[in-house]
């Protein structure tokens, strides 16, 4: 079984650092919207990379908590791609983004009920038995507090898990900032948390709102990851054993180096872990 | 208690009016919240992002100050379709030509349109190039009523008034010093026989070429509709350009369809 430790996003232009790279453990998450295409470039950089190192594949726009279960097409190319690439790892985002022929490249909020709930069930399934295999959701970024909700975040992650099978992956920074932003304890959302069903952490850093500043947090993955969700994550570690955690950098990028002192931290503290489970 | 579509539908609606500037008073109560600005702005952002990428040509001629607005005011009316933004602006060239910034620059379109091409070819199916040597070294008798299969990644786009190989080119290398004086007729062929997609000028013979092979033409009607185009045309140097360019592939590709 492949050893994963810290993980980076990858990005095109890091190519040849990331080829180049030998950190034990160190794996790579590709977003799978950016190589579902015929041919070029593009999946032979992705077979390159996997050559090398394990990838895991991140989708953004499965609409899990859509109105309407997965589009159709989309879910092809992306069973496809599981199939050529066969990641480590296949995850997507408990939020939505999709309205008929309409996408919205976003991660969009919906109520939690037990009618939502049975759908994300359902299209969770929908993606599982299309890929063959366990999907691990996402727990979005919040910015505002919904009214109607009839479930908890974390007890409907919960059940979602127990109902559809799938895995988790926790987004230590989306809770840090939700926290944050909505007013809860993100040790309570953590320490919640089955350890059985984690399967994968993220970890990002964010940037205050340009014209709220402090009293609303963007997860723009644009920063160093926060002091504060360096520590909610060393607690959820310490709780439920090491997995395999990403460091989410989008923009602007920088040196390669930079990604990697972030990934040796994140490794530390796993070794740390390690030594003390 | 909320009903999905009618959650959905709203939620959308709301993020529509409030990039307008104008939330109804009966739109969802959240769209009145500071946070809703991240939902509404990160899409349309995100959709201007992407329209900058695709068509860098046109944000570059324009410049940042003109194409943003112009990206959102098509993002807003014309919104994704398809989760792959790489691909978003199907129409983006369509919707300059509709709007009055055409009668300014009838160019913009068309710089527009051959950065979809590149697109396309970018992202089309691989094809083994078909090989020059070989292929002429067939019976000379055979030859003739031979096809040429055009490789999934071929693409051509021209405009009779407009040098459009000077200004796309110059867009994309910003360099001015390019441009050509006087104004004639250019297309621009693109291919990607690799990896790297290829641009060159391509004149009208070598459109009517191209052309013909698309519609399954044999080599020598292929020819002739060249000769017609231009009759000056130099047919030795065309094909020699095309097979350069790895315009032809070795066996009859699939259609094009960014479908896998």
């Amino acid at each position: 079984m492949t050893h994963l430790a810290a993980g980076l996003g990858f990005k095109p232009s890091h190519l040849q650092h990331a080829l180049a790279a030998r950190q034990p453990g160190l794996w790579f998450e590709v977003h799978a919207e950016n190589y579902l295409v015929d041919g070029g470039p593009r999946p032979r950089l992705l077979q390159a990379l996997g050559e090398v190192h394990p990838v895991s594949l991140h989708g953004v726009s499965m609409s899990l908590a859509g109105a309407e279960p997965p589009d159709p097409a989309h879910l092809r190319r992306f069973a496809a791609l599981v199939g050529r690439v066969r990641p480590v790892r296949v995850s997507e985002h408990l939020a939505w983004s999709r309205l008929g022929a309409r996408y919205e490249p976003d991660l969009l909020p919906f109520v939690r009920n037990a009618q939502s709930l049975r759908r994300v069930v359902d299209h969770v399934q929908i993606v599982q038995e299309a890929i063959g295999r366990p999907l691990a959701v996402e727990n979005p970024s919040h910015y505002l507090a919904l009214a109607g909700h009839t479930w908890d975040e974390v007890d409907f992650l919960c059940e979602l898990v127990l109902r559809s099978g799938c895995q988790l992956l926790v987004d230590v920074a989306n809770v840090h900032l939700s926290a944050h932003n909505l007013g809860f304890a993100a040790e309570d959302w953590l320490d919640r948390l089955p350890a059985d069903a984690v399967a994968e952490v993220h970890l990002a850093g964010h940037s205050a709102d340009p014209r709220l500043g402090d009293a609303l947090w963007i997860d723009s993955h644009d920063a160093p990851v926060h002091e504060g969700a360096w520590a909610l994550y060393r607690r959820l570690m310490e709780r439920i054993g090491p997995r395999p955690t990403l460091i989410e950098w989008d923009g602007p990028l920088p040196a390669f180096e930079a990604l990697l002192a972030e990934a040796d931290k994140t490794r530390r503290i796993l070794g740390t872990v390690e030594t003390v489970s | 208690m909320n009903r999905p579509n009618n959650f959905h539908s709203r939620w959308l609606a709301a993020i529509e009016a409030w990039r307008l500037g104008e939330l109804p008073e009966e739109a969802l109560p959240e769209a009145f919240d500071p946070g809703f600005a991240v939902y509404a702005n990160t899409g349309l952002q995100a959709s201007i992002a992407a329209l900058e990428a695709n068509f860098p040509s046109v944000a570059r001629w324009l410049g940042e100050p003109w194409f943003r607005p112009l990206a959102g005011r098509f993002a807003r009316l014309r919104p994704p379709t398809d989760a792959r933004l790489m691909l978003y602006g199907e129409t983006f060239a369509d919707f300059l030509r509709e709007c009055e910034l055409d009668s300014d620059w009838p160019y913009l379109q068309h710089l527009a349109r051959v950065d979809r091409l590149w697109t396309q070819a970018h992202a089309a199916a691989d094809a083994v190039p078909l090989n020059a040597a070989r292929w002429v070294a067939q019976d000379p008798g055979t030859l003739a009523a031979a096809r040429l299969h055009l490789a999934p990644s071929t693409h051509w786009h021209g405009d009779p008034a407009l040098p459009l190989w000077d200004l796309w080119s110059t867009a994309r290398a910003f360099d001015s010093a390019r441009l050509a004086v006087p104004w004639r007729g250019q297309a621009v062929l693109i291919t990607r026989p690799d990896d790297e997609v290829l641009c060159c000028e391509v004149d009208a013979a070598g459109c009517a070429f191209l052309q013909a092979c698309a519609q399954g033409l044999p080599l020598a009607d292929a020819a002739e509709a060249a000769l017609r185009a231009a009759p000056e045309a130099d047919l030795q140097v065309l094909l020699s350009t095309l097979f350069a360019q790895g315009a032809f592939a070795e066996q009859e590709p699939p259609p094009f369809s960014m479908d896998s």
